[in-house]
């Protein structure tokens, strides 16, 4: 056993002035840190990185010394990411990709490598290896460059270095810009002929580096798709190797095929990406010798917001086999040998990646309830991780978007109580995902609306109202506005209103917080007055006339459509369901011309919301006179020569049908009846 | 796990979130006052679904509800061959030809390998299939004395004169069906969204 004491003195003969004895020191170092985590650290409190790097940063330092020397780094590197921080801002990288330089010697070379690839392996480290990327670019493709002659022949040192350049590249691809440096300087055309090669090492390497190149990058994956080698194109070559037999290749094919898919790459192989990709990534699930949780990312990457892509990984089986993994997660949750961080990893990727896979598709959160989807989120909300809680709140978010599993399923899954509390979960953005969660809850044809409103969901709205989280006011907000659509209630209505405030929606409606929660605000309005006489009642009581009028054309008068829109049906609900407000806003006259001028709008929504509008107002009779009532405002809104104009809509060859068939049923109130005496 | 700005479901004229239609199922003998309500449309994903409910057809219920979904023919995977819930090429063949006169210009082709048919929001006719899922609110009730929903409405809908025309299939029910339906009209519009 070494003393400590006997550690500083290994420090301490790296200051010697004799090589042999700082070669020796180094050696013992090496041989004493490798594999071992404990020893690692006590060569940090020992300050072994100055003494390492100053070794290094000299121009007359022997190469046997260099090659122990960056062998320490490399080994420290393992240590974590934290460590590959320190070795990284002492400097060590200059002298690194010194020697890495064409013409160093081939052993000092690769072990260079080595220590590259351990320092980039971090997000922070790769980050902050900004400022040498001009340097170790060229330097490492003219590795890769140099490698083409000897790829032919196999020579495990000289295999060894392109497929460590290959990585590092592939590590250097973090950002936009360095993917297009890459590029720029020849990275691809050297790259696809190495995915040829028969070293599989190399094409895995290749490919992982392709992956990181193209990733989220269009003329980049256009630019690929372009190349090919021997007369292969690029995507043909990527198809061969997703049917590979060695795993790796095949996940690393399919991350690249993702790419191209992704990105919409006219060229791509799209129908392949579904038949071959997605049930080789859900077949790879299952194959031990790789990374799970990456596998599980690729199929959720590859199906985020892509329709066809969810189906194809629905009939691949993906959904069954993502529930049985963490229904397999959760039964060893208690054993003793379990890895806690690795199996919070991996639930987390599988709820995202269950949540993106249900997310569009009806028959994909079917076949997902059907194997019990419910019963595990309702468990995840509960998890002490809030990455998890998020997760499950998320993949819920989707599954809930299904009328009929909202019917059938949702009452005894045991969801709402979970989705309430988690409403003030410590974490915001668990608040977010639940949030938005309950807007679908909320929704009429949810049979848990009113269990929700019994367990007091509006106050738990009210707080989240005040929320700093723009996101969570917005969903707050939205669910107020599902919650007050079609009620059929007017006690209920008040009640709600008593404690969101009718004031505060004011505020919020009129843009006094982020144009997302404003129109969710105006839209509150809009369904408000379309519960009849009594919430339009609450509304003018509260606010006055003249403030419901300034909101409407505040709205009438907003940049965005689905202002204008909700402004529009704000107006012609009131006009329909309240003979008496009508009165108020027919008679406006400012409204009145806002509403009218939407009629020559290039929108065709906003010209049926005003046509809506004209029709409301224009269906109304004078009082009293029975089934023979003379119409009410038709000479008012004639001075506005509305009827000629809507005249001239009905005959226009230009409009759209819709536009065409409301402008026919609005003129039926001009035109069957004699005007009322103004 | 970024949320994206709402994009608002797109409506088709009278088939919209709320819309209802009312009239009657008639199998020849006796006639049923039906109300269907589309609880949710959006043509952009496409996605419809909503209440069908049945007066007088059964003693055990008065009033039968059930939920339904709906295949648009011509989006998606959905043509005017339903393959499965039974149906037949002559099935379709024999529901859609004989049922609609708007069917008409694909009687010929319908059933080629090679005809492809898109539906346009824009389109005079809409055709469908209603398949009924389950009873509400009770979905676990499977089987009702005197009822079946097994099967499935061939359906169209006409714009123009805002009404739907379908007709039940099931093996195993009597033949032709026919349901008339009236949109009901509406002239204030809450508007709700699916998060």
């Amino acid at each position: 056993m070494i003393s400590t004491q006997q550690h500083r003195q290994y420090i301490q003969q790296l200051q010697s002035p004799n090589p042999v004895e700082v070669y020796s020191a180094l050696r013992t170092i090496k041989n004493t840190i490798i594999g071992s985590s404990i020893k690692k650290t006590l060569y940090f409190q020992l300050q072994i990185i100055p003494s390492v790097t100053s070794l290094l940063a000299l121009d007359d330092t022997d190469v046997q010394i260099r090659v122990q020397a960056t062998a320490i780094i490399s080994s420290l590197a393992h240590k974590g990411e934290g460590a590959a921080k320190q070795l990284l801002d002492s400097g060590v990288l200059t002298p690194l990709i010194n020697q890495i330089a064409p013409g160093s010697d081939p052993v000092l070379m690769e072990i260079s490598e080595r220590a590259l690839n351990a320092l980039l392996a971090y997000t922070s480290t790769k980050m902050g290896a900004e400022e040498h990327t001009g340097t170790m670019i060229p330097y490492l493709l003219s590795i890769v460059t140099e490698g083409k002659s000897i790829v032919s022949v196999y020579d495990m040192h000289s295999h060894a270095r392109v497929e460590l350049a290959v990585l590092i590249l592939g590590k250097l691809c973090v950002t936009e810009p360095r993917q297009y440096t890459i590029a720029d300087m020849g990275a691809i055309s050297l790259l696809v002929p190495l995915l040829c090669q028969v070293y599989p090492r190399l094409q895995v390497a290749t490919l992982r580096t392709l992956s990181a190149l193209s990733y989220e990058n269009s003329e980049i994956c256009t630019a690929l798709t372009n190349t090919g080698h021997n007369g292969k194109p690029f995507a043909t070559i990527l198809l061969d190797l997703a049917r590979s037999h060695d795993p790796e290749i095949r996940l690393t094919a399919c991350l690249c095929l993702s790419n191209l898919s992704r990105m919409r790459v006219t060229s791509a192989p799209l129908k392949e990406v579904q038949t071959v990709v997605v049930p080789a990534l859900v077949k790879l699930m299952a194959c031990e010798n790789l990374d799970k949780i990456q596998v599980i990312r690729a199929l959720g990457y590859l199906c985020h917001e892509e329709d066809e892509m969810q189906k194809a990984a629905r009939d691949a089986g993906a959904i069954v086999d993502l529930i049985k993994l963490l229904a397999d997660i959760e039964s060893e949750q208690d054993g003793d040998f379990v890895d806690i961080e690795h199996n919070t990893k991996l639930t987390k990727a599988i709820l995202l990646s269950l949540g993106t896979i249900v997310s569009t598709d009806d028959e994909c959160r079917r076949k997902a309830v059907d194997c019990s989807i419910l019963r595990h989120l309702v468990l995840a909300m509960g998890s002490k991780d809030s990455e998890i809680r998020a997760a499950a709140c998320l993949c819920a978010r989707y599954i809930t978007r299904s009328a009929s599993i909202c019917r059938t399923h949702l009452p005894e899954c045991g969801i709402l109580k979970p989705i309430l509390n988690l409403l003030s979960d410590r974490s915001e953005e668990v608040q977010v995902t639940a949030s938005a969660t309950l807007v679908n809850l909320m929704l009429n044809l949810s049979p848990v609306r009113m269990e929700a409103l019994k367990e007091g969901v509006v106050d738990m709205l009210v707080k989240l109202l005040q929320s700093e989280n723009v996101m969570i006011r917005r969903n707050a907000l939205w669910s107020v506005r599902n919650t007050v659509t079609e009620l059929d209630d007017d006690n209920m209505l008040k009640e709600i209103l008593d404690k969101i405030k009718v004031e505060r929606l004011y505020e919020l409606a009129i843009g006094q917080d982020e144009p997302m929660t404003q129109e969710q605000a105006a839209c509150i309005f809009r369904n408000i007055v379309n519960e009849g006489q009594s919430g339009i009642n609450i509304l003018f009581d509260t606010l006055g006339s003249e403030r419901m009028i300034s909101l409407i054309q505040q709205l009438l008068t907003a940049g965005d459509d689905k202002f204008i829109l909700h402004g529009l049906y704000l107006f012609n609900n009131v006009a329909v369901r309240s003979p008496e407000h009508c009165d108020l806003i027919a008679r406006c006259e400012i409204l009145m011309q806002a509403v009218i001028g939407f009629l020559s709008s290039s929108s065709p929504e906003l010209i049926i919301g005003a046509v809506w509008c004209i029709s409301g107002v224009a269906s109304h009779r004078v009082d009293g006179a029975g089934d023979n009532a003379l119409p009410k405002y038709i000479d008012e809104l004639n001075l506005h020569n509305v009827q000629s104009r809507l005249e001239s809509l009905a005959a226009d060859p230009r409009v759209s049908f819709e536009v065409h068939d409301r402008v026919k049923s609005c003129l039926d109130n001009f035109t069957t009846t004699s005007s009322a005496p103004s | 796990m970024s949320q994206s700005w709402s994009t608002w479901p797109t409506a088709c004229h009278d088939l919209y979130s709320g819309s209802t239609f009312s009239g009657m199922q008639s199998n020849g003998v006796r006639s049923y006052a039906v109300a269907v309500t589309f609880k949710y449309v959006d043509m952009g994903v496409p996605e419809m679904c909503g209440h069908f409910t049945i007066r007088g057809l059964t003693t055990e219920l008065p009033k039968l509800t059930t939920f339904f979904d709906v295949q648009i023919v011509g989006t998606g995977n959905h043509s005017f061959l339903t393959k499965q819930w039974d149906a037949t090429v002559d099935t379709d063949r024999t529901h859609w030809v004989t049922s609609f006169a708007a069917f008409k210009p694909y009687r010929n082709t319908f059933d080629l390998g090679d005809f492809a048919y898109t539906m346009n929001l824009s389109d005079k006719f809409i055709f469908m299939r209603w398949k009924e899922r389950f009873v509400v609110p009770n979905y676990k009730l499977s089987r009702i004395s005197g009822a079946s929903y097994d099967g499935f409405y061939y359906v169209c809908y006409d714009r123009a004169a805002a009404s739907i025309i379908g007709y039940y299939y099931h093996k195993d029910s009597d033949h032709y069906q026919c349901l008339r339906l009236d949109h009901v009209k509406q002239s204030s519009f809450p508007h709700f969204e699916i998060a």
